[in-house]
């Protein structure tokens, strides 16, 4: 058996040895506890909010456009991290190519917020 | 400092796009938006002479980019056919309500993406290449919004792009981890070092084969091509039908011909029976449909088989890669130019003229309807067109390489094909104005453009040789040595 | 001193997950399921490039620049066919790509 495989074959038995564990306990929960059902224990929230409709509910379309410009400065990230390590081998070359990276994406954000993208009405 | 030359065409295209969004957040609401369209255009103009200016053939960016004589020429191809796609749309994105400054920067962008292509020289520029010329693409199809044909082009065209493109990708992964990098000119050692000995090199193969044939609209992975064609605004299928269509034969030039190069007896013979059944069976469809737009969108199917064929006679040298990429131009020319010319009609929604709608055009508008005319001749292949003569450049290769079969199956396709395209002539010159004829709106842009692109199907038809000459020279880094 | 996992371990999660992807594609009807499918697609190709890149890591390394790039084009993609889907939605309240059938021939 190869190296690695003996290390999934230790994930495996700490698998295995929570869940004996956690049913022994519960089984000896269910066995010595007392069990009294009131109705206000049998509530979503025990001494909580009353929940008000369902859970599944519409939602304005508008939080995808928040959504999307997220995700833009949000990948943006993925380029700076490279850049930042090697940030002193790079030089002035690095910085001035981020520079317009961030310049186009300033465009983007400019545009959107000229077409009125992120009014909230 | 020489590898921010090395892309000059593409940079000013670029901010080209991102000047074009900046003016258009400027304007008034109600503004002219014509002046748009004349920037997009001046932007192009000036990427194009840029080009042979200041960019010098070699590598650049640690061997990334990749600037020889078919990166030139592609360059020419794809502003050029940007340039139409951008003249003839002002009118009807001005009825439609159609934000114009978003559909000039969508086309720029696009048209950076196809570049990128033809300048690719590793797998990584390619996928950003095909993936910049593609997603700008969806949003063109989706460009009339508040039209539910547009909507559901948009959304079929993606769905589809998208899995693609993911199929690409998986095969460029299978590439590298076959030959250990993802550069082409290597990439080309490695495969011809193995063959197709193994399975992941048949694995990488097919999913690269059916990733490109997606892109190109290849039967069996044309589906999408009709409903987006048809959906999508008018002015974007006459961008979308030729642009990326030309953009993924470069890539299939790039990759398959160049870095793949070494495996093509295995992949020519799949080409060549792929190509046999695209224009057989685009023809066919063609002919049982009533819709014009929907009718071209079929046809152009049906010239994928044609160019396909070109590529899968590789064997014949340079005269094939030449032939693929002369038929390209003409196709380009005259496919966008049939489109264009369904923007005469004044139809609601994204809907393109039927067969009777057409009736008695050529006497309201006899310019247009010669121009009309034209553009179907050259796409049925007569002479003296450009049509024709692409054509026979592609059949040449093709029996040079020792496929008679296919070129015998391109001849009666072309016959078959006579038959829907002649059909569209009669009722433009044949039938009398009646109740049923589509109201027929004429712009000056959209007269003179589609004039010029008519003068140069019938020119590049008559004096063919400058062109062919230059794409040969086109094609000669292609082919390894 | 952890044990190295062998490269084709790595190959066939991927390649799996690429397999339930294109069933995804090719079964679901719905929009949003189908571009999650895609992107489940996109991840097995990442994790087969950067599993090949770590192989190849001696004398070639793009496999994990491609990783970063694929990461970009990923999310325009998925900006852009969510918006997509959305326009459709506003349009015609479906999202199954069966009831899209407005066009056909």
């Amino acid at each position: 058996m190869p190296d690695y495989n003996l290390s999934y074959f230790y994930v495996f038995a700490f698998f295995v040895a929570a869940a004996i564990f956690i049913t022994l306990l519960l089984g000896l929960a269910r066995l010595i506890a007392p069990r009294k059902v009131t109705v206000e224990k049998a509530r979503t929230y025990e001494s909580g909010e009353e929940p008000v409709g369902q859970a599944w509910s519409r939602y304005p379309t508008h939080f995808y456009v928040f959504a999307l410009l997220f995700v833009v400065f949000d990948v943006e990230v993925i380029f700076l991290f490279p850049w930042a390590v090697l940030f002193r081998t790079l030089g002035w070359y690095g910085l001035v190519e981020m520079v317009i990276f961030i310049a186009i994406l300033v465009v983007g954000l400019y545009y959107a917020w000229r077409k009125k993208a992120l009014n909230w009405y | 400092m020489s590898n921010v030359l090395a892309v000059m065409p593409e940079i000013v295209v670029t901010v080209v796009a991102t000047l074009v969004l900046l003016v258009d957040t400027m304007l008034p609401r109600r503004a002219e938006r014509g002046w748009l369209a004349l920037l997009t255009v001046a932007g192009l103009l000036v990427a194009l002479v840029s080009g042979p200016f200041v960019t010098v053939p070699g590598t650049a960016f640690n061997g990334f980019v990749q600037i020889d004589t078919f990166t030139t020429f592609s360059r020419v191809v794809f502003i050029v056919l940007a340039i139409f796609a951008v003249l003839v749309a002002p009118g009807y994105l001005a009825r439609h309500d159609i934000p114009a400054g978003e559909y000039y920067a969508i086309v720029l962008f696009s048209t950076v993406g196809a570049m990128t292509i033809a300048l690719s020289n590793d797998l990584i520029t390619l996928f950003l290449g095909i993936e910049l010329m593609s997603i700008p693409v969806y949003a063109l199809a989706g460009m009339q919004r508040h039209d539910r044909y547009s909507n559901e082009a948009a959304l079929k065209y993606f769905l589809l792009g998208a899995f693609s493109s993911s199929l690409l990708l998986y095969g460029f992964a299978w590439l590298y981890g076959v030959t250990g990098t993802t550069e082409f000119g290597p990439i080309a050692a490695a495969v011809a070092r193995t063959g197709l000995a193994d399975g992941p090199t048949l694995i990488a193969l097919a999913l690269v084969t059916a990733g490109l044939s997606f892109k190109a609209a290849v039967v069996p992975f044309h589906q999408w091509t009709p409903d987006a064609y048809d959906g999508a605004p008018t002015p974007a299928t006459a961008f979308m039908s030729v642009a990326p269509k030309a953009a993924a034969f470069a890539a299939i030039l790039r990759l398959m011909v160049g870095g793949l190069g070494p495996l093509g007896t295995d992949w020519g013979i799949a080409f060549a029976v792929l190509a046999a059944v695209t224009m057989t069976l685009g023809n066919v469809v063609a002919l049982a449909q009533t819709n014009v737009k929907r009718m071209l969108a079929y046809s152009s199917v049906a010239h994928t088989g044609y160019i396909l064929a070109a590529v899968a006679a590789y064997r014949a040298g340079d005269s094939a890669g030449a032939a693929v990429l002369f038929y390209v131009i003409a196709y380009g020319l005259m496919n966008l130019g049939a489109f264009a010319c369904l923007l005469y009609f004044d139809i609601e929604g994204t809907r393109g003229a039927t067969l009777m709608e057409l009736n008695g055009f050529a006497r309201q508008e006899p310019l247009g309807a010669l121009t009309f005319a034209i553009f179907l001749i050259s796409l049925t292949g007569i002479p003296p067109t450009v049509g024709f003569v692409a054509k026979v450049f592609v059949i040449q290769p093709v029996l040079d390489a020792g496929l008679t079969w296919l070129a015998v199956i391109i001849a009666l396709n072309a016959v078959l094909a006579a038959f829907y395209y002649l059909r569209v002539v009669v009722h433009l010159y044949m039938h009398e104005t009646d109740e049923r004829s589509a109201p027929i709106i004429s712009e000056r842009m959209l007269n003179v453009s589609l004039g010029v692109s008519a003068l140069a199907v019938v020119v590049l038809g008559v004096l063919p040789d400058g062109l062919y000459a230059w794409a040969l020279q086109a094609a000669a880094p292609l082919v390894l040595r | 001193m952890t044990p190295a996992v062998p490269l084709g371990a790595f190959i066939a999660v991927s390649a799996a997950l690429f397999f339930i992807g294109c069933a995804g594609v090719l079964t679901r009807r719905n929009a949003v399921v189908i571009l999650m499918c895609v992107e489940l697609m996109l991840n097995a190709a990442n994790l087969a490039l950067v599993a090949f890149s770590r192989r190849y890591g001696a004398t070639d390394e793009r496999g994990s620049v491609f990783v970063v790039f694929v990461f970009v084009v990923a999310a325009a993609e998925v900006a852009v066919g969510l918006a997509i889907v959305l326009s459709a939605y506003r349009t015609r309240p479906v999202v199954n790509v069966d009831e899209a059938r407005a066009m056909k021939g």
